[in-house]
């Protein structure tokens, strides 16, 4: 234990050098577990955020396009489809129960979505598990809406308050509609999933909102009042996508091509489990990139502290003749520095891990926002933990080089004292 | 421990850095016993450091023996003669003696971390430490906990003589302690190391190269008399 | 004096937690693969797939099911993939094999079956619902496989090892008959398995 003591009180004698170290060590650290912990939460999310659903069909364009406007709220169909075309689709015999949605709007930066009110009982994400209500229930007439948890949380809306929804996806709606305001009938409870930042209305409603509309412009002089266009008895002529539930899954392959090959119109149909597949093996290749990087950036932290002691070896040979004056052997100064630098790792690391919590907390709420995706912060996995011993095995095995080269030092030097 | 036992013995040593080289040492014989305040002189070039590491068993003979309190240091394997010159010997170096990063008094109890023998002598290695010091005009709190780095080279030596001395080691090797220090000060420095060393039975040698310290002590060497090596070093220098 | 008590504690408290929780882990991922419950689930597996019949593709299909009669004294050669002929072929074709029938006996038979890997359900860590399939590329392909041509499986607790999607897996489980169309009286297979490992 005496060279433990010595190591801690030479890595405090010097510490400011070893602090620098330290900041290297430990934002490799951060960068590596970083990498893991996002890849891993980043997969999970995906995964959570629909679920039980056999197919996804929309206007034919790319699957990666369509299960990203159609789950996650990013980007936008480039067409839509015809209610005709919908109605005759989801009547199939092999369809069980279908979900009809309409993207397009905003509300102060959150999504509006129409669909029906079949979506608050079929539609599922993360393992089959159903949306729930924290306050009220379903739409049920023109002008009323569901809040996602988050909409409700950061704009403060509550139950029975009146809200106004704009054309368009943009946070700052230039053009609104005014005169339709919405009432709050429920809010869902959090899900972790896109759901939790969108606004549900009626599919009528969406029609309504843009009855006096042509070419995403307010006519002017020409406006239909709320009451008026509630007494139209709207029905939806276009909608974006529409999710199907089969009876059976065996059906998806037929089903799939009769609908890539409808006459009436251009559509695509997609299994969500293998278009996620597809979305994740792509970025598959930017995560494994990113992985390596990180070890690289781990590997030259601990090139840099190595680097540091090496270059302080030379100054030290009378601090070792002095150790070995009292009788220290070559083999205590070898481990003299091999402490110090294998303290430098422990502490890097540990260091690195509570930085990468603290990062955590920050940017958890930031990349919901941004990309729908919920990270959650818990305990460190057993795959992290294990990345975190390689990089402190690796730490010690590279403190052998300059513990070795001080040994063969102090073998040379005995006890002479060169000033 | 007898008065007159030998601490130190010397015969037929002869030692060299490499095979083809001539003899660095070539001692015939040097006794030194118990008790015995020994100076030896000797200038850079008389192998005067190459003996220390002889007699620190840093180094080995090559011909002939050394024999530090009876045992046999060539016998030994490497990790034994360490623990031998931990537990039997304190050096005192010219300066820089001290480790920067431990206290004053860390840096005396140093020389008990490498020895159990010395560690068995001492019940409270800190106390013990503080009254070697105190008795070295060291003991003033403030310069206890100053950092060593910033007190003057007098007084690291006497924390050095401290170190050299706690646990009560058989011998003191003192090499070129003085050197470092002002003039008027060298004097009180040997005779507070003569009574330290009294006080702890311990053998004191102290090699240096300025004659004028030769009276404060029983016994004068000189190790280009005794060094055959040194010797026709000399002649081969004076004939060129 | 404190300082150097101080580094040594927290030291060492650094150390054994780091070392403790990976411990922990490690520990619990085997107690929990060897718990009393998990290994003799394991034992029984184990013993299943030994005893599991191993299945060809065509085993799937009923002797008497021959839809080549369909092409009987017709050349398909010369005929482009947008000759009316063709398509009206494709289309009879594909009716024909939205009916397969299925082999009854293999209803609650437990069985082993290689095939391609179509992900539908992933928990994030392991693929929990997929359609297996005898061909690579089996969703793009035309047409696609008729009814008794693919099999829903569901992984459940059971290991799961797929590397990739299209992956060849070993499919070990009790083969049950689905019904398809609300319609119609078509069934399916489906697996609940016990085991999927890599075909090598």
């Amino acid at each position: 234990m005496a060279i433990v003591n010595l190591a801690l009180k030479s890595l405090w004698n010097r510490r400011l050098t070893a602090s620098l170290t330290l900041v290297a060590i430990s934002l490799s650290v951060v960068l590596l577990l970083g990498v893991e912990k996002l890849r891993n939460e980043s997969r999970q999310s995906f995964a959570n955020t629909i679920s039980g659903t056999d197919l996804i069909v929309g206007a034919r364009s790319g699957s990666t396009q369509l299960l990203l406007y159609s789950v996650f709220r990013i980007g936008n169909a480039t067409n839509n489809i015809s209610w005709k075309s919908y109605q005759e689709l989801s009547s199939h015999s092999r369809v069980k129960w279908s979900i009809p949605i309409s993207l397009g709007d905003s509300h102060r930066g959150f999504r509006v979505m129409g669909t029906t009110a079949g979506y608050f009982k079929y539609f599922r994400y993360q393992q089959k598990r159903l949306l729930s209500f924290a306050e009220g229930q379903p739409f049920n007439t023109l002008y009323e809406a569901v809040l996602g948890a988050d909409v409700a949380k950061e704009l403060g809306y509550t139950l029975a308050q009146n809200i106004v929804i704009g054309h368009g996806a943009g946070a700052i709606s230039l053009v609104r509609h005014d005169d339709k305001p919405f009432s709050v009938v429920g809010i869902l409870n959090k899900t972790g999933t896109p759901v939790d930042r969108t606004i549900h209305v009626s599919l009528q409603a969406i029609e309504a909102i843009h009855i006096d509309w042509r070419g995403g412009t307010k006519l002017p002089g020409f406006s239909i009042s709320a009451e008026r266009a509630a007494a139209m008895q709207l029905q939806p002529k276009s909608i974006t996508a529409f999710m199907l539930g089969l009876n059976s899954r065996l059906s998806t392959f037929q089903v799939l091509r009769q609908i890539n090959q409808y006459k009436q119109e251009p559509l695509l149909a997609i299994i969500p489990g293998v278009a996620l597949q597809e979305l994740w093996d792509m970025i598959g290749f930017a995560e494994k990139a990113l992985l390596a990087i990180s070890v690289f950036v781990v590997l030259v932290g601990l090139t840099g502290m190595v680097t540091v002691i090496l270059t302080s070896l030379n100054e030290r040979r009378r601090e070792m003749a002095i150790l070995r004056s009292v009788g220290a052997r070559p083999v205590h100064i070898f481990g003299l520095i091999l402490g110090e630098a294998v303290t430098l790792t422990l502490i890097g690391s540990g260091l690195g891990l509570l930085l990468l919590y603290g990062l955590m907390f920050f940017a958890q709420p930031l990349i919901e926002t941004q990309f729908g995706l919920f990270i959650n912060i818990g305990w460190p996995s057993a795959h992290e933990f294990q990345l975190l011993a390689a990089v402190i095995i690796s730490g010690v095995l590279v403190s052998i080089v300059p513990a070795y080269r001080a040994y063969r030092y102090s073998l040379a030097d005995g006890m002479s004292i060169r000033i | 421990m007898q008065q007159t036992e030998t601490v130190i013995d010397l015969q037929q040593l002869r030692f060299r850095w490499c095979d083809n080289q001539p003899w660095t040492i070539d001692i015939d014989s040097l006794q030194i016993k118990q008790g015995e305040r020994v100076f030896i002189k000797g200038p850079s070039g008389s192998g005067k450091t190459t003996l220390l590491n002889l007699l620190a068993g840093v180094l080995t003979p090559r011909q002939g023996h050394c024999r530090i309190l009876g045992q046999q240091l060539a016998q030994m394997k490497a990790s034994q003669r360490d623990a031998f010159r931990a537990d039997h010997i304190g050096f005192v170096f010219q300066q820089f003696n001290l480790l920067p990063y431990l206290s004053v008094i860390d840096n005396v109890t140093l020389a008990l971390q490498f020895s159990s023998r010395r560690r068995d002598r001492v019940t409270h290695p800190e106390q013990e430490a503080v009254r070697l010091l105190d008795q070295l005009d060291m003991a003033e709190p403030q310069l206890l906990a100053q950092p060593v780095a910033e007190l003057s080279v007098g007084q690291q030596q006497r924390v050095a003589v401290a170190r050299a001395l706690i646990g009560n080691p058989e011998i003191l090797i003192a090499d070129e302690p003085t050197s470092s220090l002002d003039a008027d000060r060298r004097e009180a420095f040997i005779s507070l190391l003569r009574q330290e060393c009294e006080q702890c039975h311990s053998t004191l040698i102290f090699v240096s190269h300025d004659q004028s310290l030769q009276q404060y002590f029983d016994r004068s060497i000189d190790l280009r008399e005794i060094n055959g090596a040194a010797l026709s070093q000399s002649f081969s220098e004076a004939a060129q | 004096m404190l300082r150097k008590r101080l580094y040594k504690y927290s030291l060492l408290t650094v150390v054994s937690v780091v070392l403790a929780s990976h411990l922990n882990t490690t520990l619990m991922n085997q107690a929990m693969a060897a718990g009393p419950a998990a290994k003799a689930n394991e034992k029984a597996n184990e013993k299943a797939s030994e005893q599991a019949k191993e299945l060809d593709w065509s085993d799937l299909v009923p002797a008497d099911w021959q839809p080549e009669k369909l092409f009987q004294g017709i050349s398909l050669e010369g005929i482009e993939d947008d000759d009316p002929r063709a398509k009206v072929y494709l289309e009879k074709m594909q009716k024909i094999w939205a009916e397969a029938p299925v082999v009854t006996k293999l209803d609650g038979k437990l069985v082993k079956i290689p095939g391609y890997v179509v992900p539908l359900e992933d928990d994030g860590t392991k693929v929990t619902e997929f359609l297996l399939v005898p061909y690579h590329g089996a969703c793009i392909h035309e047409p696609p496989p008729p009814a008794n041509q693919t099999v829903y499986v569901k992984t459940g607790t059971a290991e799961a090892k797929i590397r990739k999607m299209f992956d060849t897996v070993w499919v070990t489980g009790i083969m049950q008959l689905e019904k398809i169309d609300r319609e119609l009286a078509t069934s399916g297979y489906t697996i609940n398995a016990i085991k999927v490992e890599p075909f090598e």
